[in-house]
């Protein structure tokens, strides 16, 4: 099946907005993959579902609410048991923004 | 009959009855679990001794007299996306190799505070993305009626583990058919609920509106008992239901007079196994012929489920897998920046199809495609959910097919994901209109494999499907529950 160029042309695009990093002998059978998908995805443009409204839940359930109560959290070992980015009482993180450290 | 051979119903007469104790039964499986386990590859994770430790507080509060849940030292296996405090709860994913909840699951939550000893987790396609179990970043599980073959999935290694006898009973979640179509696949009884029937608290999201967790059994009984259990609303998971939860095993005996059977013409295609096609018609033969009123229906949209499914899960999946950016938990890679810190963590963490569907969902959701694809696929969705309301106006139950075809062989589709979509075919658009069904073994092919035949009801009226389940079950004929497991795998 041919690559449709519209998915190549994109898919670095996509990744950015995924924040997905893919070695470049992956791109080629993702993107192959994907477009074969997408052939088959689009049928659903051809049913008429004009006046019908959406479903995102499938079954009906009101909003509930609850008291605005505090309870028990998790512990801060719980917390930074699962990563390797712990700094004291933070998540370190490479920067954010910026060049340059900015004045505080 | 040793008692790993048990259902979970005769092990919990004999707890009760202090025949055996709940040590003897946990070990029992345990040592099971060491036999088939090379063969089958069932759990990723096992953990004989926290069950022992388990199933030695539940005999001591036997021994004290303190009341005690039916399901009492009948021990669980979990599919190894639903979190369990203390043990490891990978998705099969390498980016969550190492991460241990500090929570359970409210389902886990549940069967520990009932004394169920936790003997395990098992075994899943990558966060539940696949129809295989081969999907896995470990390996594959294998079918334990022939080890050549896929176990379903994605909740494969929960079927393999009930169906291999190393758990009498085992949590699974069904997105897109996770349950029902491994259940069928490994022999076994497996139900979704309804959505909102049961808690999805610490249920590693896949697609919030089609995620349900349900249960793995040898018998419509088990499922029932393990259902009334895990069931209920549950303030940590807001979409759960207050309606109450009815008793399940009461509807057992009530067999199947005067229920109103809808035949599904679209679950019965020509191109599925003519053996598949011949169990259906003779469980609807069964069913009439024991007082059942059947008759053909027709779903008209279904045709439409597996594109409607399919978006609507990759959008849903590319939003809800953002959290896995490697700062708070799982795989971390270095980065310059913060972005790239996640682009690889999540580059090098996740496996070919969640990329996949990553990719997919963020296709989708561009602001150029959104009405198109995503708004077009919860539209279909409508027209799904009104069939089904439609169907159930004039019927109690549908019956259909679990899968086209029987257990296929490993690697057969792994390098085609629209093969492997296609397996779902049948069980896609039950969850898009959130209706709760049950897979139920219904007979073997010609190769010896199991045929499953799936139960559809309206929405919270699982006790329905018991019903029927049950029946089919008593009266299929004397079909060994058990695979003999060969290393052969011929």
């Amino acid at each position: 099946m041919s690559v449709e160029p519209e998915i190549e042309q994109e898919l670095d695009g996509l990744c950015a907005l995924a924040c997905l990093h893919l070695e470049a002998a992956e791109k080629k059978e993702i993107a192959r993959h994907l477009n074969e998908l997408l052939k088959v995805l689009r049928r659903i443009q051809d049913i008429d579902t004009t006046g019908v409204e959406p479903t995102v839940h499938p079954v009906a359930l009101p909003a509930r609410f609850r008291e605005d109560e505090v309870e028990a959290s998790l512990s801060p070992e719980h917390v930074f048991g699962n990563t390797a980015n712990r700094s004291d009482q933070y998540f370190h993180v490479p920067r954010i923004a910026g060049d340059e450290p900015e004045d505080v | 009959m040793k008692l790993f051979e048990m259902t979970a119903l005769e092990l919990s007469r004999l707890l009760q009855k202090k025949e055996v104790s709940a040590v003897e039964v946990t070990q029992s499986f345990i040592e099971r679990a060491g036999e088939v386990e090379p063969l089958v590859q069932a759990y990723i994770t096992r953990t004989p001794e926290t069950a022992l430790a388990e199933a030695e507080a539940v005999d001591e509060k036997r021994k004290r007299g303190e009341a005690l849940h039916p399901l009492a030292g009948v021990p669980l296996a979990v599919k190894d996306n639903i979190c369990s405090c203390g043990v490891r709860t990978t998705c099969a994913s390498r980016f969550l190799e190492q991460y241990i909840p500090p929570e359970d699951a409210t389902v886990v939550q549940k069967a520990r505070a009932a004394g169920m000893p936790l003997l395990g987790k098992t075994n899943l396609d990558e966060f539940a993305m696949g129809s295989s179990t081969e999907s896995s970043a470990f390996f594959p599980t294998r079918n334990p009626w022939n080890l050549s073959r896929v176990p379903g999935g994605s909740s494969g290694g929960s079927a393999a583990a009930v169906s291999s006898g190393s758990a009498p009973l085992a949590l699974g979640s069904d997105t897109g058919g996770s349950v029902r179509q491994p259940a069928a696949f490994c022999g076994v009884v497996g139900l979704r609920p309804t959505y909102g029937r049961v808690s999805r608290a610490g249920l590693i999201a896949l697609a919030s509106s089609l995620d349900q967790a349900g249960p793995f059994a040898l018998t419509a009984a088990d499922a029932a008992l393990f259902l009334q259990l895990i069931a209920g609303q549950d303030r940590a998971d807001f979409t759960t239901s207050d309606e109450a939860v009815p008793s399940y095993l009461a509807a057992l005996p009530k067999g199947v007079q005067g229920l109103r059977v809808g035949l599904l013409v679209e679950n019965v295609p020509d191109h599925f196994d003519a053996e598949i096609i011949t169990a259906i018609q003779e469980a609807a033969k069964n069913l009439a012929d024991n007082g059942a009123v059947v008759e053909e229906v027709s779903l008209p949209h279904t045709g439409a489920s597996l594109e409607a499914y399919h978006l609507i899960c990759a959008a849903e999946a590319s939003s809800n897998l953002g959290r896995f950016d490697g700062v708070i938990f799982g795989r971390s890679a270095a980065g310059e920046n913060i972005n790239e810190m996640y682009s690889r963590s999540r580059g090098e963490g996740l496996g070919p199809e969640v990329k996949r569907r990553l990719l997919l969902g963020t296709y989708i959701l561009c602001e150029s495609r959104y009405e198109a694809y995503y708004m077009q696929a919860m539209r279909v969705r409508t027209l799904i959910r009104r069939d089904y309301e439609s169907a159930f106006k004039r019927f109690d139950l549908l019956l259909g097919a679990v899968t086209p075809t029987t257990a296929f062989k490993l690697g057969e589709k792994l390098d085609d994901p629209l093969a492997m979509y296609h397996a779902d075919i049948c069980i896609l658009h039950g969850p898009l209109a959130g209706v709760p069904a049950i897979s139920v073994p219904y007979g073997f092919d010609s190769g010896g494999l199991p045929i499953g035949v799936q139960l559809t009801a309206a929405p919270f009226r699982e006790e329905i499907l018991f019903r029927a389940a049950h029946f089919l079950e008593q009266s299929r004929g004397p079909e060994p529950l058990r695979p003999q497991l060969s290393p052969s795998g011929s």
